[in-house]
Protein backbone atom coordinates (compact mmCIF):
# COMPACT_ATOMS: atom_id res chain seq x y z
CA UNK A 1 0.00 0.00 0.00
CA UNK A 2 1.35 3.26 -0.83
CA UNK A 3 2.10 5.73 1.53
CA UNK A 4 -0.30 9.25 1.74
CA UNK A 5 1.67 11.97 1.60
CA UNK A 6 -0.84 14.00 4.02
CA UNK A 7 -0.06 17.35 5.42
CA UNK A 8 1.50 15.36 9.22
CA UNK A 9 3.50 13.33 7.26
CA UNK A 10 4.65 15.83 5.53
CA UNK A 11 5.63 17.53 8.68
CA UNK A 12 7.15 14.54 10.01
CA UNK A 13 9.57 13.89 6.55
CA UNK A 14 10.58 17.06 6.64
CA UNK A 15 11.77 17.34 10.44
CA UNK A 16 13.31 14.11 9.45
CA UNK A 17 15.20 15.28 6.36
CA UNK A 18 16.19 18.68 8.16
CA UNK A 19 19.17 16.23 8.87
CA UNK A 20 19.12 12.98 7.56
CA UNK A 21 21.98 11.39 9.33
CA UNK A 22 20.52 12.70 12.63
CA UNK A 23 18.58 10.38 15.58
CA UNK A 24 15.39 12.07 16.44
CA UNK A 25 13.49 10.53 19.29
CA UNK A 26 9.50 10.92 19.48
CA UNK A 27 9.21 13.62 21.87
CA UNK A 28 11.74 15.46 20.12
CA UNK A 29 9.99 15.18 16.84
CA UNK A 30 6.27 15.75 17.94
CA UNK A 31 7.91 19.48 19.32
CA UNK A 32 9.67 19.75 16.08
CA UNK A 33 6.63 19.16 14.00
CA UNK A 34 4.05 20.08 16.29
CA UNK A 35 2.17 17.24 16.40
CA UNK A 36 0.90 15.54 19.42
CA UNK A 37 3.26 11.83 20.04
CA UNK A 38 0.18 9.68 19.66
CA UNK A 39 -0.36 11.36 15.96
CA UNK A 40 3.60 11.55 15.64
CA UNK A 41 3.57 7.55 16.36
CA UNK A 42 1.26 6.26 13.66
CA UNK A 43 3.44 7.94 10.88
CA UNK A 44 6.49 7.11 12.00
CA UNK A 45 5.21 3.23 12.25
CA UNK A 46 3.65 3.50 8.33
CA UNK A 47 6.96 5.39 7.45
CA UNK A 48 8.86 1.89 8.85
CA UNK A 49 6.87 -0.37 7.27
CA UNK A 50 7.81 1.58 3.99
CA UNK A 51 11.31 0.97 4.95
CA UNK A 52 11.73 5.23 4.47
CA UNK A 53 12.53 5.10 8.79
CA UNK A 54 14.54 3.14 10.36
CA UNK A 55 14.04 2.72 14.89
CA UNK A 56 16.26 1.63 17.75
CA UNK A 57 15.63 1.28 21.14
CA UNK A 58 18.72 3.77 22.99
CA UNK A 59 20.97 1.62 24.95
CA UNK A 60 20.70 3.13 28.22
CA UNK A 61 20.75 1.84 31.66
CA UNK A 62 16.98 3.78 33.00
CA UNK A 63 18.15 3.24 36.55
CA UNK A 64 21.47 5.21 35.75
CA UNK A 65 19.53 7.58 34.00
CA UNK A 66 16.69 8.05 35.96
CA UNK A 67 14.39 7.98 33.09
CA UNK A 68 13.22 4.78 30.44
CA UNK A 69 15.13 4.04 26.94
CA UNK A 70 13.91 6.29 23.74
CA UNK A 71 13.26 5.09 20.29
CA UNK A 72 15.41 6.73 17.69
CA UNK A 73 14.28 7.28 14.66
CA UNK A 74 16.41 8.28 11.25
CA UNK A 75 15.52 8.15 7.45
CA UNK A 76 17.50 5.32 5.97
CA UNK A 77 19.13 6.08 2.46
CA UNK A 78 16.96 5.03 0.39
CA UNK A 79 14.12 6.29 2.91
CA UNK A 80 15.65 10.14 2.39
CA UNK A 81 16.16 9.87 -1.44
CA UNK A 82 12.30 8.91 -2.05
CA UNK A 83 11.56 10.88 0.95
CA UNK A 84 12.95 14.01 -0.93
CA UNK A 85 10.81 13.48 -3.96
CA UNK A 86 7.94 12.44 -2.24
CA UNK A 87 8.01 16.19 -0.76
CA UNK A 88 8.78 17.77 -3.97
CA UNK A 89 5.89 15.86 -5.84
CA UNK A 90 3.62 16.88 -3.15
CA UNK A 91 4.67 20.46 -3.06
CA UNK A 92 4.66 20.70 -7.56
CA UNK A 93 0.58 20.30 -7.76
CA UNK A 94 0.12 23.16 -5.02
CA UNK A 95 2.60 25.61 -6.89
CA UNK A 96 0.52 24.81 -10.28
CA UNK A 97 -2.53 25.41 -8.88
CA UNK A 98 -1.53 28.36 -7.19
CA UNK A 99 0.18 29.67 -10.78
CA UNK A 100 -3.28 28.67 -12.29
CA UNK A 101 -5.27 30.61 -9.73
CA UNK A 102 -3.30 33.98 -10.09
CA UNK A 103 -3.59 33.56 -13.92
CA UNK A 104 -7.27 33.13 -13.76
CA UNK A 105 -7.50 36.47 -11.03
CA UNK A 106 -5.04 37.95 -13.94
CA UNK A 107 -7.33 37.51 -16.58
CA UNK A 108 -10.90 37.84 -14.80
CA UNK B 1 8.50 6.37 36.67
CA UNK B 2 5.67 10.09 36.80
CA UNK B 3 6.56 11.39 39.94
CA UNK B 4 3.65 13.80 40.09
CA UNK B 5 0.84 10.99 39.49
CA UNK B 6 2.53 8.84 42.12
CA UNK B 7 2.19 11.65 44.48
CA UNK B 8 -1.32 12.43 44.07
CA UNK B 9 -2.26 8.74 43.94
CA UNK B 10 -1.17 8.60 47.55
CA UNK B 11 -2.36 11.88 48.65
CA UNK B 12 -5.87 10.42 47.02
CA UNK B 13 -5.22 6.83 48.94
CA UNK B 14 -4.59 8.37 52.46
CA UNK B 15 -7.42 10.39 52.12
CA UNK B 16 -9.57 7.61 51.02
CA UNK B 17 -7.81 5.54 54.04
CA UNK B 18 -8.53 8.76 56.10
CA UNK B 19 -11.93 8.34 55.41
CA UNK B 20 -12.50 4.52 55.92
CA UNK B 21 -11.28 4.68 59.44
CA UNK B 22 -13.27 7.65 60.80
CA UNK B 23 -16.50 6.00 58.90
CA UNK B 24 -15.65 2.94 60.23
CA UNK B 25 -15.14 3.94 63.67
CA UNK B 26 -18.08 6.27 63.91
CA UNK B 27 -20.33 3.51 62.43
CA UNK B 28 -19.13 0.74 64.84
CA UNK B 29 -19.63 2.88 67.55
CA UNK B 30 -23.01 4.44 67.39
CA UNK B 31 -24.87 1.56 65.20
CA UNK B 32 -22.86 -1.82 66.20
CA UNK B 33 -21.52 -1.59 69.13
CA UNK B 34 -22.20 0.32 72.61
CA UNK B 35 -20.07 3.39 72.84
CA UNK B 36 -17.39 1.89 75.35
CA UNK B 37 -13.86 3.33 75.39
CA UNK B 38 -12.50 0.00 74.83
CA UNK B 39 -14.73 -0.56 71.68
CA UNK B 40 -13.42 2.76 70.13
CA UNK B 41 -9.53 1.80 70.74
CA UNK B 42 -10.39 -2.14 69.25
CA UNK B 43 -12.61 -0.41 66.07
CA UNK B 44 -10.11 2.45 65.35
CA UNK B 45 -7.10 0.21 65.54
CA UNK B 46 -8.87 -2.84 63.55
CA UNK B 47 -10.01 -0.29 61.01
CA UNK B 48 -6.48 1.30 60.54
CA UNK B 49 -4.68 -2.31 60.04
CA UNK B 50 -7.48 -2.96 57.26
CA UNK B 51 -7.15 0.64 55.79
CA UNK B 52 -3.63 -0.23 55.77
CA UNK B 53 -3.45 -3.66 53.93
CA UNK B 54 -6.16 -2.97 51.72
CA UNK B 55 -4.80 0.55 50.53
CA UNK B 56 -1.24 -1.17 49.65
CA UNK B 57 1.45 1.14 49.46
CA UNK B 58 0.18 3.71 51.52
CA UNK B 59 3.56 4.36 53.80
CA UNK B 60 6.02 4.82 51.03
CA UNK B 61 5.42 3.42 48.01
CA UNK B 62 7.79 2.56 45.44
CA UNK B 63 6.30 3.28 42.40
CA UNK B 64 4.29 1.57 40.23
CA UNK B 65 5.73 -1.98 38.98
CA UNK B 66 3.43 -2.09 36.10
CA UNK B 67 -0.34 -1.98 35.48
CA UNK B 68 -0.52 -5.57 35.32
CA UNK B 69 1.31 -6.56 38.14
CA UNK B 70 -0.93 -4.04 40.12
CA UNK B 71 -3.94 -4.85 39.25
CA UNK B 72 -2.96 -8.62 40.20
CA UNK B 73 -1.69 -7.30 43.70
CA UNK B 74 -4.85 -4.87 43.98
CA UNK B 75 -6.88 -8.11 43.52
CA UNK B 76 -5.63 -10.07 46.36
CA UNK B 77 -5.23 -7.26 48.86
CA UNK B 78 -8.81 -6.56 48.35
CA UNK B 79 -9.87 -10.53 48.41
CA UNK B 80 -7.95 -10.98 51.98
CA UNK B 81 -9.17 -7.64 53.51
CA UNK B 82 -12.88 -8.71 53.09
CA UNK B 83 -12.00 -12.34 54.40
CA UNK B 84 -10.51 -10.04 57.23
CA UNK B 85 -12.75 -8.59 57.58
CA UNK B 86 -16.02 -11.19 57.73
CA UNK B 87 -13.99 -12.85 60.60
CA UNK B 88 -13.91 -9.79 62.80
CA UNK B 89 -17.51 -9.12 61.81
CA UNK B 90 -18.10 -12.62 62.53
CA UNK B 91 -16.17 -12.83 65.88
CA UNK B 92 -17.75 -9.10 67.15
CA UNK B 93 -21.44 -10.90 66.56
CA UNK B 94 -22.75 -14.04 68.12
CA UNK B 95 -22.00 -16.48 64.89
CA UNK B 96 -25.41 -16.66 64.03
CA UNK B 97 -26.92 -17.05 60.48
CA UNK B 98 -28.47 -13.73 60.51
CA UNK B 99 -25.27 -12.26 60.62
CA UNK B 100 -23.13 -14.47 57.81
CA UNK B 101 -24.61 -11.57 55.10
CA UNK B 102 -23.99 -8.47 56.70
CA UNK B 103 -20.80 -9.94 58.22
CA UNK B 104 -19.58 -10.52 53.84
CA UNK B 105 -21.29 -7.83 52.91
CA UNK B 106 -19.73 -5.13 54.65
CA UNK B 107 -16.50 -5.90 53.56
CA UNK B 108 -17.28 -6.38 50.14
CA UNK B 109 -19.05 -3.02 49.60
CA UNK B 110 -16.04 -1.20 51.90
CA UNK B 111 -13.93 -2.89 49.67
CA UNK B 112 -15.24 -2.15 46.39
CA UNK B 113 -15.41 1.53 47.67
CA UNK B 114 -12.07 1.39 49.02
CA UNK B 115 -10.29 0.34 46.17
CA UNK B 116 -11.46 2.62 43.59
CA UNK B 117 -9.44 1.73 40.78
CA UNK B 118 -9.97 -2.19 40.85
CA UNK B 119 -11.84 -2.26 38.00
CA UNK B 120 -9.39 -0.07 35.33
CA UNK B 121 -11.32 3.26 36.09
CA UNK B 122 -11.51 4.71 39.00
CA UNK B 123 -13.95 7.38 37.68
CA UNK B 124 -16.40 7.12 39.88
CA UNK B 125 -15.20 8.88 42.79
CA UNK B 126 -13.92 12.05 40.35
CA UNK B 127 -17.26 12.55 38.52
CA UNK B 128 -15.27 12.41 35.47
CA UNK B 129 -15.71 11.03 32.03
CA UNK B 130 -13.40 8.78 30.40
CA UNK B 131 -10.00 10.23 28.85
CA UNK B 132 -11.64 10.69 25.78
CA UNK B 133 -14.95 12.36 26.41
CA UNK B 134 -13.61 15.60 28.09
CA UNK B 135 -14.03 17.52 25.10
CA UNK B 136 -10.24 18.23 25.11
CA UNK B 137 -9.66 19.87 27.92
CA UNK B 138 -5.85 19.83 29.84
CA UNK B 139 -6.56 20.82 33.22
CA UNK B 140 -7.70 17.27 34.84
CA UNK B 141 -4.19 17.32 36.60
CA UNK B 142 -2.14 13.94 37.29
CA UNK B 143 -4.99 11.95 38.31
CA UNK B 144 -6.90 12.07 34.93
CA UNK B 145 -3.59 11.58 33.72
CA UNK B 146 -3.31 8.28 35.69
CA UNK B 147 -6.25 7.21 34.91
CA UNK B 148 -5.91 7.66 30.91
CA UNK B 149 -2.34 6.14 31.67
CA UNK B 150 -4.42 3.07 32.47
CA UNK B 151 -6.26 2.91 29.68
CA UNK B 152 -3.50 2.95 27.89
CA UNK B 153 -2.34 -0.25 29.19
CA UNK B 154 -5.69 -1.76 28.19
CA UNK B 155 -5.74 -0.43 24.76
CA UNK B 156 -2.23 -1.86 24.38
CA UNK B 157 -3.63 -5.16 24.64
CA UNK B 158 -5.86 -4.80 21.41
CA UNK B 159 -2.41 -4.66 19.68
CA UNK B 160 -0.62 -7.85 18.66
CA UNK B 161 1.48 -8.77 20.65
CA UNK B 162 5.03 -6.94 20.04
CA UNK B 163 3.82 -4.10 18.19
CA UNK B 164 1.72 -3.30 21.58
CA UNK B 165 4.16 -3.76 23.91
CA UNK B 166 6.21 -1.08 21.93
CA UNK B 167 3.91 0.88 21.87
CA UNK B 168 3.28 1.48 24.93
CA UNK B 169 6.98 0.73 25.97
CA UNK B 170 7.33 4.11 23.81
CA UNK B 171 4.40 6.31 25.32
CA UNK B 172 5.85 5.34 28.70
CA UNK B 173 9.24 6.50 27.70
CA UNK B 174 7.92 9.65 25.84
CA UNK B 175 5.35 10.63 28.77
CA UNK B 176 8.07 10.47 31.00
CA UNK B 177 10.09 13.33 29.67
CA UNK B 178 7.06 15.40 28.46
CA UNK B 179 6.54 18.28 30.53
CA UNK B 180 3.46 17.16 33.48
CA UNK B 181 0.92 20.39 31.67
CA UNK B 182 0.85 18.65 28.26
CA UNK B 183 0.97 14.62 29.86
CA UNK B 184 -2.64 14.94 29.54
CA UNK B 185 -2.85 15.99 26.15
CA UNK B 186 -0.23 13.64 25.03
CA UNK B 187 -2.03 10.39 26.51
CA UNK B 188 -5.60 11.60 25.25
CA UNK B 189 -3.94 11.57 21.69
CA UNK B 190 -2.37 8.42 21.96
CA UNK B 191 -5.91 6.83 22.85
CA UNK B 192 -7.10 8.93 20.03
CA UNK B 193 -4.78 7.47 17.35
CA UNK B 194 -5.29 4.26 19.02
CA UNK B 195 -8.27 3.01 17.02
CA UNK B 196 -6.44 3.37 13.69
CA UNK B 197 -3.28 2.08 14.48
CA UNK B 198 -5.30 -0.78 16.30
CA UNK B 199 -6.55 -1.40 12.72
CA UNK B 200 -3.43 -0.61 11.12
CA UNK B 201 -1.01 -3.08 13.00
CA UNK B 202 -3.70 -6.53 12.47
CA UNK B 203 -4.06 -5.51 9.05
CA UNK B 204 -0.59 -5.79 9.15
CA UNK B 205 -0.04 -9.05 11.21
CA UNK B 206 -2.87 -10.47 8.86
CA UNK B 207 -0.75 -10.03 5.74
CA UNK B 208 2.10 -11.53 7.60
CA UNK B 209 0.01 -14.73 8.54
CA UNK B 210 -0.86 -14.84 4.87
CA UNK B 211 2.44 -14.53 3.23
CA UNK B 212 3.45 -17.26 5.92
CA UNK B 213 0.56 -19.98 4.87
CA UNK B 214 -1.77 -21.64 6.75
CA UNK B 215 -0.26 -23.49 9.33
CA UNK B 216 0.57 -27.53 9.63
CA UNK B 217 -0.46 -29.44 12.73
CA UNK B 218 3.14 -31.16 13.90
Amino acid sequence: MALRLTVQVQLVVQALLRDPAREMYGLELSEETGLQPGTAYPILLRLEHEGWVASRWEDIDPRAEKRPARRYYRLTAGGAVQAGAALAAARRPKGTALRRLAGESGTA
Amino acid sequence: MMPGIDREERRKKHARAGGFIALSAVVAVTVLLRPGYQWVSLTVGVCTAIAVAASGDLPGGRGRPGPYRERRKKRARVGGFIGCGTIIISGLFQPDWQWVPFAVGVPVVVAVVTSGDLRGGGRRGHGRGSGLSRGGRDDDGPVGAAHRWRMLAMVSRLMPGPGGRRWLAEAESLLSEIAPAGRGAAIRSYLLSAPGLVVMMWAREARRRAQLGPRRPG
